[in-house]
């Protein structure tokens, strides 16, 4: 039981260097740009520690699978907590962070499951199948996620 | 403009929001697995721990023969910790000869025989409960005496080991070795260990009362018997003579077992426990106790796995659960025969908390 290998931290890097970018703009879809870096760093640790990591054959579905599960740990209530520090900075500092108040605040009705189910159908322009894979959940589900969300954000979008 | 549309703008605006990816995290070259597993149970129970210790200390501690005294513990050769009075939820009316109505609300840890389970051991789930119709003349005993099955209704596919006359005399704490730990000072019955006897039997019985007693403050019990430590507990003599804690006898619990009694929060209904199962990957579904269906599934990945315990937690959208009709499951996919195994089956109650009445009441 020793320390990773050399030949894993090589692989464990070019993964890296391959999804890290739309991993982050995955985990910005789920918990909104403050939190994305983080996210996507703890999940990659989580995943190149998992034991069995070199036998996962679809390593970019589990890496988003991971990246779900930590946005999850996050939850809606860090992205309310950041919306209230901006409001209350006022304007100059939300320009200073470059956000979009009224995007994260429609992001904010959403589950993180909504979020995710309907950035990589509506974003990533993904098959519900292939949504369900990265999800790690029955198409099923996908399509109980979709329609929540369009729920949620008809008021928003109409 | 289509829904459709509409929606890939807002993503647009979103994901132009979006940061650098971060750099490689290349602390991952300094991490050596075992070390770290070697910190997480610590971390293990952190979560449960103040849920336990808000809901269960009123349930342990209440004396209602002197409620207004606090309750301490003669440890041997070490002082005591004087404990607060936490008695909870009493409705009371002194002035009359009727009883006192009054309801002890707790995290009591019931165990389950888990479905299709692969080392036989029955897994702990901890219920949110509340006690009604104590009278005030009852023995201060052990809460989970208190939902003894012999004596009170439990929720269907529970059982309870600790026998009725095994009984908490008192709780307090003593410094053992530099560490503040529990002390619980037990009936005489407690010796003899579980009922049914036998060695499963009794460690199930010690992790329910390890686990309900244990919380953040502290994480290890010390039992005796008339303040002295007990030597030879149970069928096969087990030594408690030094303190134990959640980690001590969990390798005889199921691959799966709840750390939380699953309750609706701001996310959900919260799932939350400890797992030891292949590549850390488990399941939650919701199944509708009427029909059968499975309503809701959805994959969950604990900490650590393959041999390893980590802990894990999901919220379930409340949405999906019908209180009084769902049942919560989690359980991982057998890779031998891809079924369920070691399922841990929680239902979800209508009021959001388990009454329990006595039998005859």
């Amino acid at each position: 039981m020793g320390m990773i290998t050399v030949t894993n931290v090589m692989d464990n890097e070019q993964i890296y260097r391959q999804y890290s970018k739309e991993l982050t703009s995955y985990a910005t879809g789920l918990v909104g740009p403050f939190d994305a870096p983080d996210v996507v760093t703890d999940a990659c640790l989580k995943a190149f520690e998992t034991r069995d990591w070199d036998q996962v054959a679809n390593r970019r579905a589990y890496l988003y699978r991971t990246v779900l599960n930590m946005a999850h740990d996050h939850h809606r209530q860090t992205l309310s907590r950041r919306l209230r520090e901006i409001k209350a900075a006022g304007a100059e500092a939300t320009q200073a962070v470059e956000v979009d108040v009224d995007v994260l605040m429609a992001v904010e009705r959403l589950s993180v499951r909504q979020r995710a189910a309907v950035f990589l159908t509506y974003w990533e322009d993904l098959s519900p199948n292939e949504v369900a894979e990265r999800m790690g959940v029955t198409p099923g589900a996908v399509k109980r996620h979709l329609a929540r969300a369009r729920k949620r954000l008809a008021e928003l979008l109409s | 403009m289509s829904y459709e549309k509409r929606v890939k703008d807002l993503l647009g605006r979103l994901v132009a929001m979006s940061p650098e990816p971060p750099p490689f995290p290349e602390e991952v070259t300094m991490v050596e697995p075992v070390a770290r597993r070697a910190s997480r149970p610590v971390l293990m129970f952190a979560g449960a721990a103040a849920i336990v210790m808000l809901l269960a200390l009123p349930f342990l501690l209440s004396d209602f023969g002197d409620q207004d005294a606090a309750t301490t513990v003669p440890a041997p050769g070490s002082s005591t910790t004087t404990l607060p009075d936490t008695t909870t939820s009493i409705q009371d009316d002194t002035s009359t000869t009727q009883p006192v109505t009054v309801a002890w609300e707790s995290v009591v840890y019931l165990t389950q025989e888990p479905v299709n389970t692969f080392n036989g051991n029955p897994a702990l789930v901890p219920l949110w409960v509340s006690v009604a119709g104590v009278g005030p003349d009852e023995p201060f005993t052990a809460a989970l005496a208190h939902v003894s099955a012999s004596g009170w209704t439990l929720p269907p596919g529970f059982d309870n080991l600790i026998p009725p006359q095994v009984q908490i005399v008192d709780l307090g704490s003593v410094e053992v070795d530099g560490e503040q730990v529990w002390v619980a000072d037990m009936s005489e019955a407690f010796r003899t260990g579980a009922n049914p006897a036998g060695h499963l039997a009794d460690v199930t019985m010690l992790n329910q009362l390890i686990y309900t007693i244990t919380d953040n403050t502290m994480q290890k019990v010390l039992f005796t018997v008339d303040g002295e430590p007990v030597d030879a507990f149970g069928t096969d003599g087990i030594d408690l003579s030094e303190p134990v804690d959640r980690n001590s006898f969990i390798d005889e619990i199921n691959l799966i077992f709840l750390t939380e009694p699953v309750i609706l929060g701001e996310d959900g209904y919260r799932v939350e426990g400890v797992s030891n199962v292949f590549e850390a990957a488990m399941t939650v579904r919701v199944v509708d106790t009427v029909t059968g269906e499975t309503i809701h599934e959805e994959p969950v990945m604990a900490t650590s796995g393959s041999g390893t315990w980590g802990t894990f937690a999901v919220d379930i959208d409340a949405d999906l659960v019908e209180p009084g009709v769902s049942e919560i499951w989690v359980f991982w996919y057998s890779a031998e025969d891809g079924t369920p195994a070691n399922v841990v089956t929680v239902p979800i109650p209508e009021p959001g908390i388990w009454v329990l009445v006595p039998l005859d009441g």
